[in-house]
């Protein structure tokens, strides 16, 4: 067996509430080979995204929040590796897509100096920025990316606005790619445009993909592996076939449940209830 | 741009017409004209007297006059001081040069110092610096403007490091040019520093708030995760954010910097628009003050404007429309406005404004109007109030203000008990009397005697070995206290003919401790009361105007922008210049309230609008609509409530700008006069030159009594602020 490209191990998060730490992630391990998508399932506040924040520190800092464990990166402790080292891997090594386009890109910068502020960080060797601009532009999908790299993001769409963050992450190349949510702020017809885009990257370029969702509809047919998570601790990991067709924990299954059918006739939609779990 | 430009000054053209009509009338309100000390003066023939009537055209109707002076601007000739005997205009450029400069210094301050150091506070949010320099903030927000520069007056004149007022030195003008500049900016110093101060305080708060706000964004977070180093983050990413609103304000902080200049121009004898201004209201000087104020309100729309444009150039997500189909609309309504406005002056003009009269009667059935506002507020309030007080009492800061006003309030109430003497006890041989000092002798408090030792300079030395006791619970005339307690005694007191000047005593000897506590009456009450009015017409206008909607929201929204178009301190000296100088001070106190509100409510009312506005589009309130609810009811009954917590947190905020407010126009000699007692008052005794020199400090008192309660009503607000959202900072939401 290879080594996987990113291994977490044993990490617990804990946020100070009122005086004392309340634990948001409770211990939880799990690794990423090179290559592969692994999608994180769970309801609002079962600690997925604080999870994928942890993985580069981007957590607010002691006091307020307390991260252990270890994460190794290829072999490195991000951990314990100290702000200015763990710079070279934000956005370089691992970039990050979050839920909501319209406030994750800042609002008084043009699309060209938010994506050229990352390549001139990662990839200082590249001496025609606006060229390499326009390139990974246009690889998510952006018509007239030579025009489109000078507008600021309140001149897109929700749609293309998500698509520059993509562009942005992956200007620098990354080897793993965080996306937290990428489609839940975004409607229907868009979302199906983003997850094909993440699919086709994904083939294209060979990275590995580390997303995090509440739907299970998307984990289908995009995801190598799904971990489900619920109150801060992994309940179930496994193939996403498998656990999709034969899901062990019962919080799996009610969570399944919970996709609407078509043609099934419910009178009402199916909620979980904590209560029996 | 240029024609967004052109649009904006054109919709500024109706507005300064209605400013001008304005500042007319009131004047034209004001008891007698120019003319009256030449009247009075038995040498100046009838003759020459309706010969200067003819000229000026004094004996033509007001109308005639305004519809003259339209006709000569629109030549370009904005008439002729009648005091100076030169043309406005060339009056003015003289004096522009010294506020502009003046004002633009200030600001110039604002930003350099309050910019960066806002940033710091928040990079270093809850260390020492930024707690200390929150503390010195709020103090320098809440330290009256005047008592500012009196203390900077006194310091250059007791040190000599600064010159004493002035543009430039008398010499000056054989100097070179460069000894020139840099004599015009060490008299620049002082002012600027007084001046700019509040508004360095203000500009580091809103700095710091808007920082730590952009701090937290989504973005940030992206920046972050992009492996920006955390400087490039802060000054790029945050900074550029975090100054949009702060570009906002400069609008704001400019007209605010024009009518401060006129207090600071007072005190240091600065050449600048604002004395001018302020002297030419007082004479009656109509062409002058005409003039003045339609600079100074252009000076405003084009602070405004730039202001604007500014922002637009920082913040790409707005766009420069400027009126559109809507503003144009606006533009008619302003003008139909100007037309309404000018037929309801003319029929008020037949009512007996300037008459002690008609102040009498609003004292009267005024005193019921306050009661029932005062009890609108209170209700309003009250279950806020209710819910948060609890929270309030446990918080350290929010505590200490309230227990200070209490006592405060409490010491005002029981003001007949706790004063030795009463506010008018006059004692003409022991003028300036300093502090008392007290010695223990024979088992009990002692206080020490003082002799004058030198009258020209009211000199005191202790005689030694003589003392009295200090003697508590005084019997003395009967009196009720609070009204209705008969009591016939005082706390404390010492035996006639000596007397305790707790807190020294003031240029005809009165006691300052005394008229300390009497003077409280006024600067604690007016407040009270002129919040609640303010509030009252704030909500009523506000509220109904954002219901409404359609052409009455636009005809009240551009009255709103017509009179925030006038500097405050302008429009405050011309309603006062306005009602005449023969008033008790009783009916004084009502015309200050009166005249502040005025002022007041129309922030209130904009904000209130706006939030009354989004409030209509909630579920409940179309619910209350579907079931046929009538329009006063669902204002009061399922709009009001939702907006007491933004009623009650605004109300604490703004009484301090009463309090200030009466405070400045006592000090400037238009409000309370002697012999009552009010902190501005007071204080303007100490502005003479007599008392800077001799170092008469205990005169300050009432500036650092006024200091406490307004820094106690700021924090209390800002707590309350805390408390009941603490995503709500400076500005408001709407």
């Amino acid at each position: 067996m290879t080594t996987p490209l990113i291994a977490i191990d044993n990490l617990a998060i804990e946020f100070l509430d009122h005086g004392e730490y309340r634990r948001a992630v409770d211990g939880i391990s799990f690794s990423i080979d090179k290559g592969e998508t692994v999608a994180v399932v769970g309801e609002s506040g079962s600690g997925k995204s604080v999870t994928a924040l942890s993985l580069t520190r981007l957590l607010p800092a002691p006091p307020v929040c307390r991260v252990s464990g270890k994460i190794l990166f290829e072999g490195t402790d991000l951990a314990s590796l100290p702000d200015s080292a763990l710079r070279g891997y934000r956005g370089g090594k691992i970039a990050y897509i979050f839920q909501d386009p319209s406030t994750s890109l800042n609002p008084v910068f043009s699309v060209r100096s938010q994506i050229g502020e990352a390549i001139s960080l990662h990839r200082p060797d590249i001496t025609n920025r606006d060229a390499e601009i326009v390139r990974v532009l246009d690889q998510v999908g952006i018509r007239e990316p030579e025009k489109r790299m000078f507008d600021y993001p309140h001149q897109l769409s929700g749609g293309m606005q998500q698509r520059v963050m993509i562009a942005m992450a992956l200007a620098c190349r990354p080897r793993l790619l965080v996306a937290d949510e990428p489609t839940t702020a975004l409607d229907v017809t868009i979302q199906k445009q983003i997850i094909d885009l993440l699919r086709s990257i994904k083939k294209d370029l060979g990275m590995s993909i580390f997303m995090i969702t509440h739907n299970f509809g998307i984990v289908h047919g995009f995801a190598d592996r799904v971990l489900v998570m619920f109150r801060g601790r992994i309940v179930e990991q496994g193939l996403t076939e498998e656990v999709l067709r034969n899901p062990q924990h019962p919080y799996t299954r009610a969570l399944i449940d919970c996709i609407p059918k078509l043609g099934h006739k419910r009178p009402r939609l199916t909620t979980i209830d904590h209560a029996k779990l | 741009m240029t024609g967004y430009i052109l649009r904006r000054l054109m919709v500024a053209v109706p507005i300064i017409l209605i400013i001008s009509f304005l500042v007319f009338a009131l004047m034209e309100m004001a008891p007698g004209d120019f003319l009256d000390t030449a009247r009075a003066q038995r040498d100046i023939s009838k003759e020459t007297i309706h010969r200067l009537e003819t000229e000026y055209g004094l004996d033509k109707p007001w109308a005639v006059r305004y519809g003259y002076w339209i006709a000569r601007v629109a030549h370009g000739n904005f008439g002729y001081s009648w005091t100076y005997k030169v043309n406005v205009e060339t009056l003015i450029a003289q004096r522009v040069p010294a506020t502009v400069g003046l004002a633009l210094a200030s600001m110039a301050l604002a930003w350099l110092v309050a910019l960066p150091l806002g940033v710091l506070a928040a990079v270093k949010k809850d260390s020492l610096f930024d707690r200390v320099a929150g503390l010195l903030a709020y103090a320098s927000i809440s330290l009256p403007e005047f008592v500012l520069a009196l203390v900077a007056y006194y310091f250059a004149a007791t040190s000599g490091l600064f010159p004493v007022g002035g543009l430039t030195s008398i010499t000056s003008d054989f100097e070179p040019f460069h000894a020139r500049v840099l004599d015009y900016l060490w008299h620049l110093v002082l002012p600027t520093l007084v001046l700019g101060l509040g508004g360095v305080a203000g500009a580091l708060r809103i700095m710091r708030a808007n920082f730590l706000d952009t701090l937290a964004a989504d973005f940030i977070t992206t920046a972050r995760a992009k492996g920006l180093p955390e400087n490039v983050i802060r000054f790029k990413h945050v900074l550029r954010n975090a100054i949009n609103p702060f570009v906002t304000s400069l609008g704001f902080a400019f007209s605010g910097l024009l009518s401060g200049a006129l207090v600071v121009e007072n005190i240091f004898n600065y050449p600048g628009l604002g004395q001018l201004t302020f002297q030419a209201f007082i004479r009656q000087d109509e062409q002058l003050v005409l003039a003045s104020v339609v600079l100074a309100s252009v000076m405003l729309i084009a602070g405004n404007l730039i202001a604007d444009l500014l922002l637009a150039a920082s913040d790409p997500r707005i766009r420069l429309e400027g009126p559109g189909t809507h503003g144009r609309r606006s533009i008619w309504v302003a003008v139909g406005g100007v037309l309404a406005g000018a037929i309801l002056i003319a029929a008020a003009m037949q009512l007996p404004w300037g008459e002690t009269s008609f102040w009498k009667g609003l004292k009267t059935y005024g005193t019921w109007a306050l009661l029932l506002a005062g009890a609108f507020v209170v209700w309003t309030a009250y279950p806020v109030l209710k819910r948060i007080l609890p929270s309030l009492i446990r918080r350290p800061v929010g505590c200490t203000a309230l227990v200070v006003l209490l006592l405060m309030y409490a010491a005002m109430l029981l003001a007949p008990l706790l004063a030795p003497y009463s506010a008018n006890d006059k004692n003409l041989s022991s003028t300036y009397h300093p502090p008392a000092s007290f010695v223990w002798k024979d088992g009990s408090l002692h206080l020490q005697v003082l002799r004058n030792a030198d009258r020209t300079v009211a000199r005191y030395e202790p005689i030694p070995g003589e003392t009295i006791p200090v003697s508590f619970w005084v019997p003395t005339e009967p009196y009720r206290l609070l009204g209705f307690i008969p009591i016939a005694h005082k706390l404390f007191g010492t035996q006639a003919p000596h007397k305790l000047y707790l807190m020294g005593s003031d240029s005809t000897g009165r006691d300052v401790f005394s008229r300390l506590l009497y003077g409280s009456r006024v600067s604690l009450t007016l407040g009270l009361i002129g919040v609640s009015i303010t509030m009252v017409l704030g909500f009523m206008i506000g509220g109904l105007s954002g219901y409404i909607g359609g052409t009455f929201d636009d005809l009240v929204m551009r009255g709103v922008e017509i009179i925030m178009s006038i500097p405050g301190l302008y429009l405050l000296i011309a309603l006062r210049a306005a009602m005449a100088q023969h008033f008790e001070s009783d009916e004084i106190f009502v015309l200050i309230v009166v005249i502040l509100s005025f002022i007041g409510w129309t922030g209130t009312a904009r904000v209130i609008r706006g939030m009354t506005l989004s409030l209509r589009q909630r579920p409940f309130v179309q619910a209350a609509e579907a079931m046929g609810q009538s329009r006063v009811r669902i204002l009061l009954k399922h709009i009001l409530p939702n907006l007491a917590s933004y009623l009650l947190i605004s109300a604490t905020l703004s009484i301090p700008g009463y309090i200030l407010g009466e405070a400045t126009l006592s000090f400037l000699g238009l409000g309370i006069a002697e012999p009552s007692a009010s902190w501005g008052l007071m204080l303007a005794q100490a502005q003479e030159m007599k008392v800077l020199m001799l170092g008469f400090f205990w005169l300050f008192v009432p500036g650092l009594a006024t200091f406490l309660v307004v820094m106690a009503f700021n924090l209390l607000g800002d707590e309350l602020r805390d408390i009941i959202d603490p995503k709500f900072r400076l500005g408001g939401r709407a």
